[in-house]
């Protein structure tokens, strides 16, 4: 549920942020506003029980005494300590039930007897304990349909960015941000006093590679294949057929996990970016125009596509997208 | 040219009898005191050996007699066997000739004596003579010969009168080389003629039959028509031929292609059931420029990305390339439609082509007819100009043949001659009314014999002075039976004949002569004298000749009577 969660916030830091997300270093999760700021930064812990939250729980716990403890780290300046539940959080006179909610704006009982917990575990006066910065959450997500939920919303986002996006593409990237973020949160390669880089690396999720994720996805969809052939326009049976079946070896190969794909989509967009189509020249006569470029600057590598069209199925694919039929 | 017997030999083979007479190239006279010695049978059997029927009488059973007669003409020697309607000849002792029936035996005589006597039959056609025609002149007999009129001493029932005297204008000349050449050209061309027309008459037969049948056939047809429906049915045929190489290809292509989509969607069943670790590594180890933005991004991450997208979408994909074979599939099923149909009209089309073999074979035959008809036609054509060039030919050759101005000459010169003749013997003349080859004089009473006699003088005389190529025949004379006549008349003949250059040779027999009765001094005279009656034919003589007889009647058994 915290790959969730940190999706979750991703899609509403989206607009305003180029975020970084750090998940279970230090904390559940470390959210940077700017990826190249290793400063600046908000420390998030996620409490999943499935009842109500005392303040009794709270304090026992020490989950506000542990967020608190962020406040002491060196070199660093924390924006937000966040706690994260479900459930809305039963205080002394008030509950927690909005989406946030800054801790030194509850009742003032709750307010005192938080200060007085804090000032006990840090051992600190209860004059100085500054509740500004810890604020609480309330997640829309929930234990059985987290997943669920926030794909839908990766989809809502999704569509908002591109609209005309698949389903297909949906799915890939958000396949692929789930995965990336089980990893990271799996590593345990890295030391509590790991720097910034290493933590970026290793732990970390960046709004670039959220980009990234989302233009590789469009890219490689393979568009229907009779949608790729009204856009050529009137062709002969058999180039149908050639057709057919390099869309064919297409899907094979990304089945396969051909790692050439990539290396040949590259060289197809340069080989594009050198050579444009001409006003007079048809989609059929540019593909193998292209084709025949491609050959030549790296017959090594694709001379197993020469008698195919493949090498055109993906000059196709890239010129539907770039053109904006996409 | 003289045609000259040098011997006779009569076998009789049932009584193995026999009589060899050596002839001289003169005078040859047989002569008895009695009758009934044989002088009249021997003198019978010269030109019966030769081909010639003559009347002989009953006792002497000519079918059992074999006769063999050597002459000499043209400077070759020849011999005749004859033994009933058997003959052989030789040339030089050289077999020439064996076989049955005389009318066979006309083509050899004719190349020997080099003469041919042209008859016409009862059809108006012009056919060779027989051998007695040409001895005619030749021979007188002792009984018929001298009763009313000349050359009526041989058996020549098979001819009428008028015919028999025709023939004695080839022995004066008729048979000229030109006549002879008209005679052999229209004979061969009236072969030729026939030949022709009846070419003509069975291809104008098959012409009709032809065109009656083409017209049946070819009513309503267009040959051109024809043709080109039969190459539209030929075209039609080969397109679909064309046609169902390309629709089988297609199919192959095809399946070949199924085989391919299918293939790759095991791939991708495959490739699910061993889902490899998605993980991502975020250890950066390659990068992509990316062309929009200049962004290096990680391979890592776009082959991760390609993986979910994949994995994510493995149906999504699975159903594009299922649709694919979907669509193959139903190009399939419309192919091998296509396939089937095309598999059809080609049969239909043959089985068309077979079954109307009726417009091929009318095509066909409509062909063959027209050519046919063409070539009849012209066939007929060039032969109907053959007929009337022949036609032509022959009326000239006919009008050669029969209005010869020989003709003409010889009855002048023949008249003139007979004139002399019964000048010569006494003969008033107001019994020459008339008279010519054609109209022979009759013998009456005394003067019966000379006026016969004078008759056959006066063709002697025509033929020297005409100097005719015909063959001249020793001139055989059997004197007559009455008996007051005899002596006189003989030795008249004798007398008269001796003017003669034609014949060379004259063989006579008669009854006492008395050679010192002659008037004038006669030298080249042999004179056998036969003298044991009914014994003409003797076994000594039979013995003396046996090894010869034997050769000869060896061959002459031989010969197939059939």
């Amino acid at each position: 549920m915290q790959i969730s969660q940190v999706m979750h916030m991703m899609l509403e830091e989206y607009p305003q942020s180029d975020f970084l997300f750090v998940l279970d270093h230090k904390d559940d999760i470390t959210f940077y506003p700017n990826q190249n700021d290793s400063v600046h930064l908000s420390y998030y812990q996620l409490k999943t029980d499935e009842t109500t939250v005392t303040i009794a729980i709270l304090l026992n716990n020490d989950w506000i005494a542990k967020l608190y403890n962020h406040l002491l780290e060196p070199d660093v300046e924390i924006d937000t300590l966040g706690l994260i539940t479900i459930y809305p959080v039963k205080l002394c006179r008030s509950s927690l039930t909005d989406d946030k909610t800054k801790f030194c704006e509850v009742d003032d009982e709750s307010i005192e007897k938080i200060k007085r917990h804090i000032a006990d575990k840090e051992n600190i006066p209860v004059e100085s304990v500054d509740l500004s910065k810890l604020i609480h959450l309330r997640t829309p997500l929930n234990i059985r349909s987290h997943n669920k939920i926030v794909e839908t919303e990766l989809g809502d986002f999704l569509h908002g960015y591109n609209s005309c996006i698949t389903i297909e593409s949906e799915k890939a990237i958000f396949t692929s941000i789930w995965n990336i973020l089980s990893s990271l949160q799996q590593y345990e390669g890295l030391s509590p006093s790991a720097d910034f880089t290493e933590i970026k690396t290793h732990k970390g999720f960046s709004k670039t590679e959220f980009d990234e994720i989302i233009k590789i996805a469009i890219d490689i969809h393979i568009l229907p294949f009779e949608k790729i052939i009204s856009y050529i326009g009137p062709t002969e049976p058999y180039e149908k057929e050639k057709f057919g079946l390099a869309y064919s070896y297409l899907i094979g190969d990304y089945s396969n996990n051909d790692s050439r794909i990539g290396e040949i989509s590259n060289y197809i967009s340069t080989t594009i970016d050198k050579n444009p189509i001409e006003d007079d020249e048809s989609i059929l006569c540019y593909l193998k125009r292209c084709k025949k470029n491609i050959l030549v600057d790296y017959s090594n590598s694709l001379i197993i596509y020469k008698d195919t069209y493949y090498i055109e199925l993906l000059v196709i694919l890239k010129l539907i997208k770039s053109g904006g039929t996409y | 040219m003289n045609v000259i017997f040098k011997n006779i030999l009569i076998v009789d083979i049932e009584k193995k009898t026999a009589r060899k007479i050596t002839l001289h190239e003169r005078f040859n006279i047989f002569t008895s005191s009695e009758n009934h010695v044989g002088k009249s049978s021997l003198l019978k059997s010269l030109y019966y050996t030769l081909g010639a029927d003559v009347f002989f009488d009953d006792r002497w059973k000519k079918e059992n007699k074999f006769c063999s007669l050597d002459f000499n003409f043209n400077e070759k020697n020849y011999t005749i066997n004859r033994l009933k309607t058997k003959y052989c000849i030789f040339e030089n002792d050289k077999l020439i000739f064996q076989g049955s029936e005389t009318k066979n035996i006309i083509p050899i005589l004719e190349s020997i004596f080099n003469f041919t006597i042209y008859l016409r039959n009862k059809n108006k056609h012009l056919t060779k003579a027989y051998p007695v025609l040409t001895y005619l002149p030749y021979y007188i007999d002792q009984d018929s010969g001298w009763e009313e009129t000349p050359f009526s001493s041989f058996i020549t029932g098979q001819y009428d009168k008028k015919q028999i005297l025709h023939s004695l204008y080839y022995h004066l000349g008729l048979q000229e080389d030109a006549i002879s050449d008209a005679v052999n050209n229209l004979k061969s061309n009236e072969k030729k003629l026939k030949e022709i027309e009846d070419d003509v008459n069975n291809e104008k037969n098959v012409l009709w039959l032809l065109l009656s049948k083409s017209g049946q056939i070819i009513e309503g047809v267009d040959i051109a028509d024809l043709e080109k429906r039969l190459t539209f049915s030929k075209e039609k045929i080969e397109s679909v031929v064309k046609e169902i190489i390309i629709s089988r290809n297609r199919i192959q292509k095809l399946q070949s292609e199924l085989v391919q989509h299918q293939a790759q969607l095991k791939i991708i069943a495959d490739y699910s059931k061993i889902k490899s670790d998605l993980s991502p590594d975020k250890k950066v180890d390659q990068t992509l420029l990316c062309p929009n933005c200049g962004y290096n991004i990680s391979s890592n991450l776009y082959d991760m990305v390609r993986k979910s997208y994949s994995v994510q979408n493995e149906n999504y994909l699975n159903q594009q390339i299922i649709h694919i074979v979907d669509n193959i599939k139903l190009d399939l099923k419309i192919e091998s439609e296509n396939y089937l149909n095309l598999q059809n009209m080609l049969k239909e089309e043959e089985e068309i082509k077979s079954e109307s073999k009726k417009p091929y074979l009318l095509y066909i035959t409509q062909r063959g007819l027209s050519k046919t008809i063409m070539e009849l036609q012209d066939s007929i054509g060039t032969k109907e100009q053959e007929i009337q060039k022949l036609q032509i030919n022959n009326k000239i050759l006919k009008k050669l043949i029969d209005n010869s101005d020989k003709k003409k000459e010889i009855d002048i010169a023949y008249k003139s001659n007979l004139n002399l003749s019964f000048n010569n013997l006494g003969i008033p003349l107001d019994e020459m009314n008339d008279v010519g080859l054609m109209k022979l004089a009759n013998g009456q009473g005394t003067l019966s014999t000379k006026i016969i006699l004078a008759q056959y003088l006066a063709l002697f005389k025509t033929m020297e002075k005409l100097e005719t190529n015909a063959p001249h025949f020793p001139f055989v004379v059997d004197s007559p039976k009455a008996k007051e006549a005899v002596g006189e008349s003989v030795n008249f003949i004798f007398e008269q004949l001796s003017y003669l250059n034609i014949p060379s040779q004259i063989i006579i027999s008669t009854v006492e002569f008395d050679k010192s009765l002659l008037k004038t001094e006669m030298s080249n005279i042999h004179t056998t004298v036969l003298s044991e009656k009914f014994a003409l034919l003797n076994s000594k003589q039979y013995a003396e000749n046996e090894n010869k007889i034997n050769d000869y009647l060896a061959i002459m058994n031989h010969i197939d009577t059939k």
